[in-house]
């Protein structure tokens, strides 16, 4: 890089140049390649930095020693005198471009026309929040005080713009409920449950209880204090960042989870998608680099081992509330495990716990379905118990609960899992979830059926329940309330049941 | 469907409308960066650009779909910032024709690289310091003098120039480096 030249062109960027400088830069630009690119470069940032957030209206605002920045070490890491800032900013004005080219199409599109043409209004509607999206967050009036918003004293102070938006909630209780605009600095504790919070650029944060979060000025960050989040990111949110009291994770891809967790004075971190880039702690002597970690890859970052490697948990993080709404309370040896995987066959995913996996939500079923039990049932399966069939046109959400323990060895695994809906019945023997895989499970998954053709894997006799015939005894419970079913599993290859519960969502269906 | 306005009349159909609003998403970053370089006073720039989306708007029907939608855009704001010269707009244009052809050349052939760039920027301005970030969005996001900077912070005018020169200037190597690693 030519430090020259970047020097000029920011000169003239910033209107420094007198006459005959700009005489002799613009002869240089007419000439020189090398010259334009560096402006079109400069201006192209120069726009970025245009589409950034305004800054706080009154905070303690830590502003460098001018000349103390030589490097570009110094510049990302030297310390800061403090100064009072005082006045408040001035609300950028709102892009007018984007709502030029709404405007022009929408009077192309004369209302009269629009009613004739519903398809051309839906397109046009679409237009009108694409373009809204483009031309970035609305601001918002500065106000002076925010009614039963936390300014955390360690973080940003709480501002007028808004940062963010609270989309989706999931048995959420909070300590102090927020709007639906997210403002920066402003703090709030998801007590229980899930929320849906995303930026202004985009990007999905799941917020998962218990957790403590604030959103910064910059609208492409969060402060996680406490607590876990599960973060998606979208094309305009790129460089999406998560303090944590441990470390900054700045995003280089498109999904990650970070969690500070409780009692270990430890930020978790783990990269499903992409890569993130990971600060040492702030305090630590022996690492002073940041380091980039991929997908697939967990660390831990913390004091005094500093950053870590951790263990990759493929189901730790929730980050599609729409799945996080379909989980069950689960207690003992059951974990959530999310939406089914492409592969659940024998030795793909060996665990102690008792995989609790949904296979399919909203499902309106195409033909009755005869379970092996339901409320009030039990397995070994009881003679005198009635055992449900389950009409067509249920719409039902199916889960499937999967036990592969790690070794041939026996494995005991008791697990209570809760339903805050009706369980219509169970799908325990192995000829029943063979039956059903194709009608009930999630398409194009390899189950452990060998009557599937082209299928991987072959195995008989190792799915489903076991009785007593195969030397194993597995226990199982529909509760009489029919929302609860406690299992007492004992596998060595494969147990596997489907549950089919009373659909959550009456929305679009499918069909089986 | 084909409409007609009152005073013209031509045909643009959803599919059309859609595109338009996809490509203009894509060039939107490139072109105003280009206006604003060309035409410092903040207001004319919105102007100029409003103007060369009313254009874009009105006459997408002559867009060759074989050439790059941003070249196409930024040739459109480059007549339109001429107009605007012509109109002795607020503050007059600093560049001569043939400087502003050759920013014209290098904003297009930049359009390729300009998320990639973006990108980079963003990744660099995750590790600046947080009051360097908000000194640049006071700035630039809000449209701020620097004197108005300045009287805030209490310091002088020429301080805040020399210090958004230096992070400026920090953040372009910073994007030079990466994305110099990441092409190699």
């Amino acid at each position: 890089m030519n430090d020259k030249l970047v020097e000029t062109c920011l000169a003239y960027l910033d209107g420094d140049l007198d006459e005959a400088e700009l005489k002799d830069f613009a002869d240089l630009l007419a000439e020189s390649d090398e010259a334009a690119d560096q402006l079109a470069d400069l201006a192209l940032d120069e726009q970025h930095y245009r589409q950034a957030p305004a800054g706080p209206k009154a905070a303690e605002l830590p502003l460098a020693d001018a000349l103390a920045m030589p490097a570009l070490d110094a510049a990302f890491n030297d310390g800061v005198p403090t100064i009072q800032y005082t006045t408040s900013s001035t609300a950028k004005p709102q892009s007018q471009y984007a709502s030029a080219l709404a405007y022009v199409i929408k009077q192309t599109f004369t209302p009269k026309r629009v009613a004739v043409l519903g398809t051309a209004a839906v397109v046009l509607l679409g237009l009108v929040i694409t373009l809204t999206l483009i031309s970035g967050p609305d601001e918002t009036e500065q106000i002076t005080d925010l009614p039963g918003v936390v300014s955390p004293s360690d973080e940003a102070p709480v501002t007028s713009r808004v940062v963010a938006t609270l989309t989706a909630e999931h048995q959420a209780r909070w300590d102090r409920r927020p709007g639906q605009d997210l403002y920066a600095g402003q703090r709030f504790t998801l007590r229980q449950g899930f929320a849906e919070v995303t930026t202004a650029r985009g990007a999905s944060v799941l917020i998962e209880a218990p957790s403590t979060v604030s959103f910064s000025e910059n609208d492409n960050a969060v402060f996680l204090r406490e607590g876990s989040l599960g973060i998606t990111i979208g094309d305009n949110a790129s460089g999406f960042i998560v303090d944590t009291p441990h470390t900054r994770v700045v995003d280089i891809g498109t999904s990650f989870g970070v969690s500070v967790v409780p009692g270990t004075d430890t930020t978790h971190v783990q990269v499903f998608e992409g890569e993130v880039s990971i600060a040492p702690p702030p305090d630590d002597n022996n690492t002073d680099r940041s380091r980039t970690l991929v997908a697939n890859g967990a660390v831990e970052i913390g004091l005094p081992f500093g950053v870590r490697p951790a263990e990759f948990e493929p189901t730790r993080y929730e980050r599609d509330i729409a799945i996080a709404r379909l989980r069950p309370g689960l207690e003992g040896d059951a974990e959530w495990a999310g939406e089914v995987p492409s592969d659940i066959g024998f030795g793909q995913f060996e665990s102690v716990k008792t995989r609790v996996h949904i296979e399919q939500a909203g499902l309106v079923l195409g033909r009755a379905i005869q379970a092996d039990f339901g409320p009030g049932g039990t397995w070994p399966l009881d003679p005198e118990h009635e055992a449900p069939l389950i009409p067509a046109g249920t719409r039902v959400d199916v889960y499937l609960l999967h036990l592969d323990p790690p070794s041939t060895e026996d494995h005991e695994a008791e697990s209570v899992i809760r339903f805050d809906r009706p369980i219509l019945g169970v799908l325990g023997t192995e000829a029943t979830l063979h039956a059903t895989d194709s009608t009930l499970g999630l398409p194009g998954v390899l189950y452990p059926n060998p009557n599937i053709a082209g299928a991987k894997h072959s195995y008989k006799g190792v799915r489903g329940l076991d009785f007593t015939d195969t030397g194993f005894v597995d226990h199982a419970a529909v509760a009489a309330d029919g929302r609860t079913i406690t299992l007492s599993v004992n596998g060595s290859l494969i147990d596997q049941a489907r549950v089919l519960v009373l659909a959550r969502d009456q929305g679009s269906p499918t069909t089986n | 469907g084909t409409l007609s306005m009152a005073n013209e009349s031509y045909s643009r159909s959803p599919e059309d409308v859609s595109r338009l609003a996809l490509l203009w998403g894509k060039a939107q970053h490139s072109v105003s960066a280009y206006v604003h370089a060309a035409v410092r006073n903040h207001h004319d720039a919105e102007d100029v650009i409003q103007a060369t989306v009313t254009y874009i708007a009105h006459h997408f029907e002559e867009y060759d779909p074989d050439r790059p939608f941003i070249a196409w855009a930024i040739g459109i704001a480059r007549y339109r910032i001429l107009d605007h010269r012509h109109q002795g707009r607020r503050q007059p244009l600093l560049l001569g024709d043939e400087a502003l052809d050759s920013l014209t050349d290098a904003m297009a052939r930049k359009a390729d690289t300009a998320d990639d760039r973006r990108e980079a920027l963003d990744h660099c301005m995750g590790r600046l310091k947080p009051e360097h970030r908000r000194v640049l969005a006071e700035r630039y996001g809000s449209d701020k003098g620097r004197e108005e900077i300045a009287s805030d912070l209490g310091i002088k005018a020429r301080s805040v120039t020399v210090l958004l020169r230096r992070v400026r200037t920090v953040l372009a190597e910073c994007i030079d480096q990466r994305m110099k690693g990441s092409a190699s």
